[in-house]
């Protein structure tokens, strides 16, 4: 059957994400560079680069998964905890919380002179393995907090009778009820964080110490920006996209679990608990209070505490710039992600298997590494158009761009309910194009709230484009604390992460569902 | 002049078969058993379901393979006939651009539902989203109204009032109106008030052409 015209503009609204991921691959694999050798395979930095990228992105996603069901099985199970909604709120604070504002509170508490770091003669070292699965897990175990404790609020209250009836023991519910509800989720939870450790940048950047303990997002970053090796950097760029890509692509990513979505009411399972056990999910919640709150305290005593008060106009100009990108990005990826769901509406109930393939061009980008489409942009442009005069351009377009499968994955279940609702309405009312814009914007309107809070925080928090794109005199926020920490300026570089915290913090607050007050 | 040609619409496990024809400004009831095809019919004469063979006419004219917004035909659902995010007012602006706002407000008062202008459908009783939905409805500009059991959720004083004038508007504006109605009262009053009413029963038969399945016709 020919496409009737509606059908071929709705695809040209992927236009966009395609032709992005298109000049990343002219430039993957257009850019002048050395022979290729196959010999960069064998090289010991390559092989030992990739072991370490892969192992301890495998040690940061176990650890995640692991403690993250105790905490989610107290949220669960125990009757009376105190700000259980207030904790969802910071596992979301966690999880979304720029790098350097983790880091650099962790570099308070565990530095050389640290608050936490007691070992005298031989003091704890964050640099290397230790650090980075200390800050991965920080990153990480929320979003595995939330994904469990969502599961297992979906066993329905019958089940939990059910189990009591039929006095199971702890175990027997484990396997027969919480595990079960929790395995659908795990496939894709687990290559999730995986990913996430794998492509992780500013955490190895400056966590990692040193060659022992680098990854290849951070090594192509090196290759680019040290060693001017774009050859390098190709190569490398293609195996991190090959094995991000893959891995993602095998645990059935397709978009349809929410990963982030929570409920708005907390049921408590109906369960017999004893003292002890009720004791240990309080203990255990409590802990997870603690190593949530940690890193946050210590940004906040230091940045207070200190006697020296950074210097107001280079911040001002940094959290400007922030706000410009982070801004304009978010309000660019909005309208864009909300129009490349169109041809997925369009053929979703005659042609399912196009609608997969409409779905799959616009949330693509979410299983290339924002490092790698980065680098295929900066391959591709560097010969034609001076970068650093365009910056802010290449920030903000690749930003939207990052940003984009975000909307997408928000919106979808929103307006495929919305057509199944209300399309034969429409066919039938006729409104024009302009009225039928409206009807729908004013139906998405109150969840476009927190999701542009969600962009504005993801793109906040980029450090990979910045790093490659970005002007050292015109620092993003971000940028900033990562000079001032890497230089060991501490409190200074406390008081900018402190800012960076607030915006995150205020944004993440407007996002979740309403608080205490409405429980 | 509707013509229902040997419309054929193969759901299954089910077969339907449909044929009938209807003058311009005629009123047809459409009776039969639940789930034997009523609801079938007239989302396929709206153009949300395809036919899979046979022909639709109106005025001479093939409409059986139009998509519904191209189709001289407006229908009534069972459900979702308003948007919940829009109010009353917002709604009938919609779907009624083409009258003025104190034609609109005439129409529910006349329908006894003016008070909710500003209230959103959620905040409506279902016999009260009827109404609204059954007045855009109406009060569109195509020629041919379906209207799926319009009057279902109504009690009976208001039933009577919302019939009669769902009758003037259909005599007053000329249309044609094919009606799902599962009550034989308001089928009896509905002949009393029109002279040249005619009636088409959907009925599931068994299937004479050997595959056993039940057809529809």
């Amino acid at each position: 059957m020919a496409l009737s015209r509606r059908a071929v503009i709705s695809w040209l609204t992927l236009l966009p994400a395609v032709a992005a991921s298109v000049i990343a691959m002219a430039g993957l694999f257009g850019a002048r560079r050395e022979p290729f050798s196959s010999a960069f395979f064998t090289d010991p930095f390559f092989v030992h680069t990739l072991s370490f990228s892969l192992f301890q992105a495998a040690a940061s996603c176990l650890l995640s998964l692991a403690l993250a069901v105790p905490i989610a099985r107290a949220l669960t199970f125990h009757p009376r905890l105190l700000a259980r909604r207030w904790f969802l709120t910071l596992t979301a604070l966690a999880f979304v919380m720029p790098s350097f504002v983790l880091i650099t509170g962790l570099m308070i508490l565990f530095g050389a002179d640290g608050w936490l770091n007691f070992g005298q003669d031989r003091p704890w070292s964050l640099f290397g393995l230790q650090g980075i699965l200390l800050a991965h897990v920080y990153l990480n175990m929320p979003l595995a907090v939330r994904v469990m404790y969502q599961a297992l609020q979906s066993i329905p209250a019958d089940s939990w009778r059910l189990a009591r009836q039929q006095r199971l023991s702890g175990w027997q519910r484990w396997v027969k009820l919480e595990w079960a509800a929790i395995k659908p989720h795990m496939g894709l939870l687990a290559a999730f964080i995986f990913v996430l450790c794998f492509n992780s940048f500013a955490v190895v950047l400056t966590l990692g110490g040193g060659p022992k303990s680098t990854t290849l997002e951070v090594a192509i970053y090196q290759a680019l920006k040290y060693d001017f090796n774009l050859s390098e950097a190709i190569l490398l760029s293609l195996v991190q996209a090959l094995i991000a890509g893959s891995v993602l692509l095998a645990a059935g990513y397709s978009g349809k679990t929410s990963l982030f979505r929570i409920a708005q009411r907390h049921r408590t399972a109906d369960i017999s608990l004893s003292p002890t056990a009720a004791r240990n999910h309080a203990a255990v919640y409590g802990l997870a209070w603690v190593f949530l709150l940690l890193p946050i305290i210590a940004v906040i005593g230091k940045a207070l505490g200190s006697a020296t008060v950074v210097a107001i106009a280079p911040i001002a100009a940094a959290t400007a710039q922030s706000v410009l990108i982070a801004g304009t990005a978010a309000c660019i990826a909005l309208p864009l992600g909300w129009a490349m769901l169109w041809p997925l509406r369009l053929s979703r109930q005659r042609h399912p298997r196009t609608a997969l393939w409409a779905e799959w061009f616009a949330v693509h980008h979410m299983v290339i590494p924002t490092m790698v489409i980065g680098v295929g942009w900066f391959a591709f442009f560097i010969q034609k158009v001076d970068i650093n005069r365009y910056a802010l351009v290449f920030l903000i377009t690749l930003n939207a761009l990052i940003l984009v499968p975000f909307v997408v994955l928000h919106l979808k279940p929103l307006l495929v309910l919305w057509d199944q609702k209300h399309q034969r309405l429409l066919g039938n009312w006729r409104p024009s194009p302009w009225n039928r814009f409206f009807i729908e914007w004013r139906f998405i309107k109150p969840t476009l709230k927190p999701l542009l809070a969600l962009l504005l925080v993801l793109a906040l928090g980029d450090v990979p484009l910045f790093a490659l794109f970005g002007q050292s005199d015109q620092p993003t926020l971000t940028w900033y604390i990562y000079r001032l920490a890497g230089t060991y300026r501490l409190d200074s570089a406390a008081q900018a992460a402190l800012i960076l915290l607030a915006l995150s913090s205020l944004l993440i607050f407007w996002m979740e569902p309403r608080h205490a007050r409405s429980q | 002049m509707l013509e229902v040609n040997d419309v054929r619409i193969a759901r299954a496990p089910l077969d339907f078969h449909f044929e009938f024809s209807l003058p311009n400004q005629g009123v047809l009831l459409i009776r039969g058993p639940s789930g034997e095809g009523k609801s079938t019919l007239l989302d396929a004469l709206g153009g949300y379901i395809p036919i899979d063979s046979g022909t639709v006419t109106w005025q001479s004219q093939a409409i059986g393979q139009l998509p519904p917004e191209k189709r001289p035909i407006t229908s009534l659902f069972q459900s979702h006939n308003l948007f919940d995010h829009l109010t009353v007012g917002a709604n009938l602006a919609t779907a009624l651009p083409h009258i003025s706002e104190v034609d609109r407000k005439n129409a529910l008062t006349a329908l006894g539902v003016d008070a909710h202008y500003h209230k959103y459908p959620t905040a409506l009783s279902g016999g009260q989203r009827q109404r609204v939905g059954l007045i855009a409805a109406l009060l569109r500009p195509e020629p041919l109204v379906l209207l799926d059991e319009p009057f279902r959720e109504l009690d009976p004083d208001t039933r009577l009032r919302v019939i009669l004038w769902t009758l003037e508007q259909i005599q007053s504006l000329g249309k044609t109106l094919l009606l799902v109605s599962h009550n034989p009262d308001d089928d009896l009053f509905i002949k009393r008030q029109v002279t040249d009413v005619r009636e088409y029963v959907v009925r599931l038969k068994e299937d004479h052409s050997g595959n056993g399945l039940p057809q529809s016709g």
